[in-house]
């Protein structure tokens, strides 16, 4: 009896009963993103396009004319229906009017929020048609027109929000217009309107404001009274947000989408998107008998909620000082290009830059805070504040922490120092010379013979690391050779998603092990090792990569995958690895990072400000820092053949050591895009992370 | 003492018209309680035409036959002209106004008129008068005209359009011009053709299918294709959307094969006893286009199930056996030929449309007799069930020529 239980199936009316969305939670249970019950007015794609009208006037027309229709002639009907198509534009226009004045808009306005529903249910439908054309010419083997197989989908069929979370008084406004209209005889624009309940996903601490002492800023931008600095777009990167699913998802039934339903709102990005399983929950259904008129009820399954291990008050700190924008319009200035910190000269002065900064903790792999500059608001991601999102320079809506992998410069040395000391290929006494060029005359040269044409001379590897001696490094590398140094870099977690909870994790780059064809007997050039020994040549790693390798240095060698989840559980198991770092390699690297920071000669000490005079990096008291700077090369960023950015990436990568802990408990990464110095333009933005992990009550 | 005409003491006394009579009413009677199941108006509209359709009957039942035979030229050209007027161009829409694009209907005021249900009637009174003076259509030249009588009004209906109503013509010719004695290898070699012809077709939209794009859209051939697709793309794509259901390919269920779906879920849902007072419901939710009027068989199976679909197709049958009967009982060639053309109208009808419900042919818009939703229809149809009780009411006229009886031709002139 198929066919009697298909007839039957029509007869259930069924009902879905809404879940609530999952809350996001901060590491102190601060909501972050939570669901909240809104009202929303949607109008029918045919009145949004004035279809609406066409397809009414024979009714009206024929309504008005009555029994005499059926004598008129074409001619005479036409004159009718042309009376009528008036009669119905007025009434459109005049549901307009009264629509933008019961909300409080105006006509304009509503006619952009129309336009725009137009334009994405058009591009939705192009694509749709694109995607028919290229199939069906296929099938008949012959070159078709769009208009062939442009037939209205379904989105051209249903009703659109144009204007979200209306008023209690506005929605019972409309909603006696709307009665009015659908108890109306004959067609009425108002019966095409409809309030729908919806939900609205509220992100509370997008937007938060400091107040930030300038006092310990660098002198070009110290002043003495505080700056107030409101911010827009915290923790969007990693929290995430929400987009409308696609009809064209929908269609794969074993995909990710199975279950969903059209116009459903899904995780689109961040930890919404990673984790819509547990968020999402379960809708349930009420199905009506439309025979028996019995219902039958399944419950809907609340979302889960989930708690991060960020701080979104410390992100939110973090940010301000990350805030990209001009002192004149109203942030620190650590942010902009200027030139006296960097030796090339590709940007305009005061030009914004980008980058980020990762905090993590280290007793548990927690990420605190994670900065991506620039940001995206959710103003922005709504349509309300306008945002180039295909910017390729500026890439706005990637989540820096996590998924751009950069150059990382001088800040590997104490990783590679640990690494090569554990590997006995150089001794924890040993000097290694260094003349200011690594096999002259055609090897790398050290950086302090580009810029003085000097020389460190012989080097321990702590004082190599302090120093930042290329020579040493690159003939600890040669000694290691490319295979055992990649190696490392691999057990270090480069080139290899972290697993920290977000789908953006970018991978990094890293030669593959098992690359064959090339010359030599471990499969690399010695080159690769030389390059590879002070972070240039193949290798790249987010600033989540190398905050998880610093933090297996500051544990004595144990790896754990880092989290943006404050309970490990079931999906988010973090896993341990001993990297079995010698504690001797440990102790050296940590005294050369510490060394690099407290020594004048230390790459972290200071650097020469604004007027030259010696401006010190670490300013916070009281705190033990082991920190390296790196400043490095990176690959020229052209569009169209034109340079649009180039020179170094600033990095400033260590760890910080409150007063009575046996060892580091925070990891902090800085990175600035094309900034220039690591340690005159990271440094200070670290320095700065200090005072406001001092503020969040970290240190 | 009033004398009574012969012909009404013939039909009082218990004969078969009374039977055929009875059978039409049954099955009017299961046209309007299945209709009466999607809308009580328009069923309470079709008992009206009952009643309008039996005076009608009793209309036809009255002059005699040769007076039938003297009209039916005539009312063959009037037909004509009729036919021709709706095609005419710049005709006043008041008066010709199309319904789904055909033009198949003139606006009576009072009721909208289908000539096209006129010509059946008077199409197999021109035919049976026409061949019942000649013999001419035992050679294959002589086939001419009576195939000119049937190309003539078809071609009109044709260009209204209205396919359905034009298929019921061939039939009937054939089977006319078999009962009149025309050579069965002629008749057979031109079945053979037209056997042919759709086979050809068939086969070339088998092979060659029309694209129907995802919302229904039915695209046209690429030219260097176009020469030999005959049909127009909506009749390829019904046949094409057929062929995909036989094979269980579920493509077209929401598109051009909806409504033969639709029907057969129906169908289907009847089961053996049918689905009885919940059908109301059912039928409510399970939205078959023109359920009261083409696909009302699929109503009747869901209703009452195979037992009420066989118990229809039975009632038809015994329609079809009393004809053939009256048609075997009669001397007069006139009479006879026209009960086997009005027979074989029925019978064609009736079988296309439960074909088409149970998904066997694709969909062609013929109505099932009697049963199906529609005033100038019933009224045709009781006017050709009065014409067939008025021929069988008549006493055998002495002197009438013996039919067709050509075997023996030789022998009686001999």
């Amino acid at each position: 009896m198929f066919n009697r239980r298909v007839a039957e199936s029509r007869l259930q009316e069924k009902r879905t009963i809404p879940t609530v969305r999952g809350r996001i939670l901060d590491r102190h249970n601060r909501v972050l993103a939570v669901d909240e019950p809104s009202y929303n007015l949607a109008l029918h794609y045919d009145l949004l396009t004035n279809n609406w009208v066409d397809r009414n006037v024979r009714t009206v027309a024929r309504k008005r004319a009555g029994a005499s229709w059926a004598i008129m002639d074409l001619n005479q009907r036409e004159v009718a229906m042309a009376a009528a198509r008036e009669e119905l534009h007025k009434a459109v226009e005049e549901m307009w009017t009264t629509m933008a004045v019961t909300l409080g808009s105006d006509r304009v306005a509503l006619n952009e929020r129309r336009v725009k529903v137009l334009e994405q249910v058009q591009q939705l439908a192009m694509s749709v048609w694109m995607r028919w054309q290229q199939q069906m010419s296929a099938q008949l083997d012959e070159p078709l027109a769009l208009s062939d197989v442009a037939t209205r989908v379904h989105e051209q069929r249903i009703a659109h929000v144009i204007m979200d979370d209306l008023d209690d008084d506005v929605r019972l406004q409309l909603q006696q217009l709307i009665t009015a209209g659908r108890q109306d005889d004959l067609p009425n624009p108002w019966a095409q309107v409809s309030v729908v309940p919806g939900k609205k996903r509220v992100y509370p601490f997008e937007t938060q404001t400091f107040v930030l002492d300038r006092s310990t800023l660098p002198i070009a931008m110290r002043h003495d009274t505080p700056a107030e600095i409101t911010v827009h777009g915290v923790g969007v990167h990693a929290v995430g947000w929400m987009r409308q699913i696609l009809r064209e998802e929908l269609q794969n039934p074993s995909g990710r989408w199975a279950g969903y339903s059209v116009n459903e709102r899904v995780g689109g990005w961040g930890i919404e998107r990673a984790e819509e399983a547990r968020l999402r929950g379960e809708e349930g259904y009420e199905v009506l008998d439309r025979e028996t008129r019995q219902t039958r009820r399944k419950e809907a399954v609340l979302g889960k909620d989930v708690v991060l291990s960020v701080d979104i008050a410390l992100q939110g700190r973090i940010h301000a000082l990350m805030d990209n924008r001009s002192v004149n319009e109203g942030g620190l200035g650590l942010m902009r290009y200027q030139q006296w910190r960097s030796r090339e000269k590709y940007l305009e002065e005061d030009t914004p830059l980008n980058g980020s900064v990762v905090v993590l903790d280290v007793a548990q792999g927690q990420v605190l805070a994670a900065v991506s500059m620039p940001t995206i608001t959710m103003a922005q991601l709504r349509g309300e504040e306008k945002v180039d999102l295909s910017d390729p320079i500026n890439l706005p809506y990637i989540n820096r922490p996590v998924s751009m992998p950069l150059i990382p410069g001088s800040v590997v040395k104490p990783l590679v120092l640990a690494s090569a000391l554990t590997e006995r290929v150089v001794g924890v006494d040993e000097h290694i010379y260094c003349s200011g060029q690594y096999d002259a005359p055609h090897g790398p040269r050290c950086w302090i013979n580009n810029y003085f044409n000097g020389e460190h001379g012989p080097l321990d590897g702590a004082e190599s690391v302090a120093r930042s001696c290329n020579v040493y490094f690159a003939t600890v590398a040669a000694r290691m050779g490319a295979r055992q140094l990649v190696t490392w870099y691999d057990r270090m977690n480069v080139g290899r998603v972290t697993n920290s909870g977000l789908e953006e994790e970018a991978r990094g780059y890293l030669p593959d092990l098992t690359q064959a064809g090339r010359p030599n007997a471990s499969g690399f050039r010695v080159s690769d090792a030389v390059q590879m020994s002070f972070g240039q040549g193949p290798i790249g790693w987010t600033p989540l990569q190398a905050a998880n390798a610093y933090a297996a240095l500051a544990r004595g060698g144990y790896m754990v995958t880092p989290t943006f989840f404050k309970y490990a559980d079931g999906s988010h198991e973090q896993v341990m690895s001993d990297l079995r770092f010698s504690d001797a390699a440990v102790r050296t690297a940590m005294k050369g990072l510490q060394d690099s920071v407290y020594q004048t000669y230390g790459g972290g000490h200071h650097f020469n400000g604004i007027d030259r005079t010696r401006e010190t990096i670490i300013t916070f008291p009281g705190v033990k820092v082991f920190a390296k700077s790196g400043t490095a090369e990176a690959p020229k960023l052209r569009i169209d053949g034109q340079i649009v950015r180039g020179g170094d990436n600033a990095w400033f990568v260590g760890m910080v050591q409150r007063p009575g802990s046996s060892r580091p408990d925070y990891v902090i990464v800085v990175v600035v895009e094309f900034g220039g110095s690591g340690a005159a333009v990271a440094g200070p933005i670290f320095n700065q992370v200090l005072y406001a992990l001092h503020a969040e009550n970290y240190l | 003492m009033i004398r009574m005409p012969s012909q009404v003491i013939t039909l009082l006394k218990p004969n078969i018209a009374w039977f055929v009579v009875a059978v039409a009413l049954a099955l009017s009677f299961v046209g309007v309680t299945v209709i009466g199941t999607v809308s009580e108006p328009l069923s309470a509209d079709q008992s009206r035409w009952i009643v309008i359709a039996l005076l009608g009957m009793v209309m036809c039942v009255l002059p005699h036959p040769k007076q039938l035979g003297v009209i039916a030229l005539p009312a063959m050209i009037i037909t004509l002209a009729l036919l021709l007027l709706l095609l005419i161009p710049g005709i006043p829409t008041w008066l010709v106004r199309p319904r789904n694009g055909a033009r198949s209907w003139i606006n009576l005021i009072f009721m909208d008129f289908q000539p096209a249900e006129m010509a059946k009637i008077v199409f197999v009174l021109a035919l049976a008068q026409y061949l019942r003076r000649r013999d001419s259509y035992r050679t294959l030249k002589g086939l001419l005209v009576p195939f000119a009588i049937m190309f003539i009004p078809v071609g009109l209906i044709l260009k209204q359009p209205d396919l359905g109503s034009a298929l019921l013509f061939p039939p009937v010719l054939f089977c006319m011009l078999l009962v009149a004695g025309a050579k069965l290898r002629h008749l057979m070699a031109l079945l053979s053709i037209g056997v042919l012809v759709v086979a050809v077709n068939v086969a070339i939209i088998a092979l060659d299918p029309p694209i129907i794009s995802p919302n229904g859209r039915i695209l046209p051939h690429p030219p260097a294709r176009q020469w030999y697709h005959i049909l127009k793309p909506h009749q390829e794509a019904r046949i094409a959307a057929l062929i995909s259901q036989l094979k269980d390919d579920r493509r077209f269920d929401q598109t051009t094969g909806y409504q033969s779906n639709m029907a057969k879920t129906l169908i289907g849902a009847g089961g053996v006893t049918g689905m009885g007072d919940r059908s109301a419901t059912i039928l409510r939710f399970n939205w078959l286009p023109e359920r009261h009027n083409d696909m009302i068989f699929a109503l009747i199976v869901n209703r009452w199930g195979l037992i009420g679909g066989v118990g229809t197709m039975f009632l038809y049958f015994l329609l079809f056996y009393s004809f053939l009967v009256m048609a075997a009982r009669s001397k007069d060639p006139f009479a006879k030929l026209s009960i086997v053309g009005f027979a074989s109208l029925f019978f064609t009808q009736a079988t296309i449309n439960v074909a088409v419900n149970i998904g066997l042919m694709p969909i062609t818009g013929i109505t099932l007799p009697f049963i199906s939703y529609g005033g100038s229809s019933l009224l045709a149809t009781f006017m050709m069930v009065g014409i067939v009780i008025n021929f069988a009411s008549r006493p055998p006229e002495m002197l009438a020529r013996p039919s067709f009886e050509f075997d023996n031709r030789e022998a009686i002139f001999q």
